[in-house]
């Protein structure tokens, strides 16, 4: 006798039984093993940079100062170099000497180093609109209050 | 973030504020200017800044002093760096405001703590 789709369910003859399967938002079994791995990855990276974190953050202190010399001019206009120690003196002498940068502060780096000392610059932010540009109210609606009725306002900031 | 990290952290901190002053006095430098010391190239006959291509401190003092007896050698004075200029801005004052314009349906607009009962 040739097989013929009826189109309906046989209940206690085959299909899915409930409960059964992989629970939703549990990962898979090769989706944990990657995570774990990625996780892993990630912690000797970390301790790899952590080491050398002082040598690397001092470069980047040395990039963000660049390197510089002192020249004093002569009488006769002639420029000569002189050490660091000597500048004070020259100049409490009244001689000109010049600061002269053969590599100069890099300024990536100095934005870089500000931001891990001192967190990033503070943002600030005006918030308008509406066809008057009225006022934003910030409120805080009490348990009871309705939608359209707030019962109390402590606030009201102005934009 | 975890304990180590902290005390990483902190530490990358403290070590970066301890040149806070220098960083900053630099960064005012480039923001002002700087001053190179040029000289001409014998064997292209440009001028070039002198050490440019040196990071040692002994090597560059002995290419600057060899310059400076050549006597074909000038000071240049570089324009200001504007990215220094803003980045010392940003830290003196904040960054600059920026305006958010709200558009849409009249009415007021509410932001507020929504309790569980409504």
């Amino acid at each position: 006798m040739p097989y013929v789709k009826t189109g309906r369910s046989s209940p206690g003859n085959g299909g899915a039984r409930p409960g059964a399967g992989r629970p939703k938002g549990i990962p898979n079994k090769s989706t944990i093993q990657a995570n774990a791995e990625k996780e892993a990855a990630r912690e000797r990276a970390r301790l790899q940079i952590t080491e050398k974190a002082t040598p690397l953050v001092q470069k980047m202190i040395a990039k963000a100062l660049g390197c510089h010399a002192f020249l004093r001019t002569k009488a006769d206009g002639r420029l000569e170099r002189v050490e660091p120690e000597m500048v004070e003196q020259l100049i409490a002498a009244g001689e000109t000497v010049t600061k002269i940068f053969w590599r100069d502060p890099d300024v990536n780096a100095f934005k870089d180093l500000m931001s891990r000392a001192l967190d990033l610059p503070r943002r600030q932010t005006v918030i308008s609109g509406g066809d008057d540009n009225a006022a934003i109210q910030f409120v805080w609606v009490a348990a009871n209050a309705t939608e359209n009725e707030p019962a109390e306002e402590t606030e009201g900031e102005e934009s | 973030m975890t304990r180590s990290e902290l005390e990483t952290r902190e530490v990358v901190r403290e070590l970066i504020t301890e040149h806070l002053d220098k960083l900053i006095s630099a960064a005012i430098e480039n923001a002002s200017g700087l001053n190179h010391l040029m000289a001409r190239d014998p064997n292209t006959g440009k001028y070039e800044r002198v050490a440019s291509d040196t990071e040692d401190p002994e090597v560059a003092a002995a290419q600057i002093d060899a310059a400076l007896k050549s006597g074909s050698c000038w000071l240049m004075k570089k324009d200001a760096s504007v990215p220094a200029f803003a980045e010392l801005m940003h830290r003196a004052l904040g960054r600059p405001i920026e305006p958010v314009e709200i558009t849409g349906p009249d009415g007021p607009i509410r932001i507020s703590w929504l309790k569980e009962a409504q």
